[in-house]
């Protein structure tokens, strides 16, 4: 029963592409993700026209650009910190009890759901932190454009 | 239909920033002047699932151990999502600074800038005071499941 469960929860979060983990888990610890989502913390920011006509616009500019990383990383670094906790709590309910391979089994399975929702935020070539990130260089880009104006 | 004369596109023109700044209460940063690119430091208690009575967690054998862990994750959660908040409020008044006091200089300046450390002052008082009131429940919610514990064979 337990393999089938876990089996279904695998093809759920496969499924889901981890957008919604908390349809894929055991939700011991959470029902949901509470960290928000790099990408969605890089488009609450709208700086690129703020700055026009102001005195040194380019580097407040920077300023607010490097603002944008920082909050984009934490948001990255909140979400992997927050799944980890969780696949901990769910993996240690769901492998009680068990022993020998079929305690490393479980737990390999689980190991393998954190590493592709950490890499669904992490990977450096399609990840949401990545994501995030270019979206931050794209209105910075913009807004050092202000002295142009 | 006649065309508008070109002092007057000018002078348009040359107004736009101003307009752009116009409204100390909107956040340079921000699209949606009530944005916020932090999470809610009340969503993480409220969030959480230990404590649900239901819980699996209280039929294993490490119940105690696993309640504490998650309720320390939860304050773990709630410090990220304060510390988001302080910079947020930081940030904004530094940006509402340098867009709306541009160019003022000695008791202007200050004057202009006053509105903007008090709106600071009063976000990091009321953070302060919501950091309190959530570890709380983390701590009361990691109590609760471990009590869930002992209640379960």
């Amino acid at each position: 029963m337990r393999v089938l469960e876990r089996a279904a929860a695998a093809a759920l979060c496969a499924a889901l592409a981890f957008a919604a983990p908390a349809g894929a888990t055991l939700g011991t610890a959470y029902s949901d993700l509470v960290c928000r989502d790099p990408v969605d913390v890089a488009n609450t920011f709208d700086f690129a026209t703020s700055f026009i006509g102001i005195t040194n616009c380019q580097k407040v500019c920077i300023q607010a650009f490097d603002i944008c990383v920082r909050d984009v990383k934490a948001a990255a670094s909140c979400q992997v910190a927050q799944a980890s906790d969780w696949i901990a709590s769910d993996s240690a309910v769901d492998c009680a009890g068990l022993k020998g391979a079929d305690l490393s089994t479980c737990k390999q399975g689980w190991n393998l759901d954190l590493a592709a929702w950490k890499s669904s935020i992490m990977n450096t070539g399609n990840g949401t932190r990545i994501q995030g990130l270019a979206i931050c260089q794209q209105k910075g880009n913009q807004c050092v454009l202000c002295s142009g104006h | 239909m006649k065309r508008a004369p070109l002092w007057l596109l000018l002078t348009g023109l040359a107004l736009l920033p101003l307009a752009a700044r116009a409204g100390s209460d909107s956040n340079p940063l921000l699209a949606d002047p009530n944005g916020n690119p932090c999470f809610e430091i009340d969503q993480v208690a409220a969030q959480t699932t230990f404590a649900d009575p239901n819980n699996p967690l209280d039929h294993v054998a490490s119940c105690a151990s696993l309640c504490k862990k998650d309720g320390a994750s939860c304050s773990r959660l709630v410090k990220r999502a304060v510390s988001c908040q302080m910079h947020f409020a930081s940030d904004t008044a530094v940006m509402k600074t340098k867009v709306h006091c541009d160019g003022l200089k000695g008791t202007d300046f200050k004057d202009c800038q006053t509105p903007f450390l008090d709106e600071k002052s009063a976000a990091l008082a009321n953070i302060q005071a919501e950091q309190t009131a959530e570890l709380a429940k983390c701590n009361a919610n990691a109590t609760t499941c471990a009590g869930n514990c002992s209640a379960s064979p």
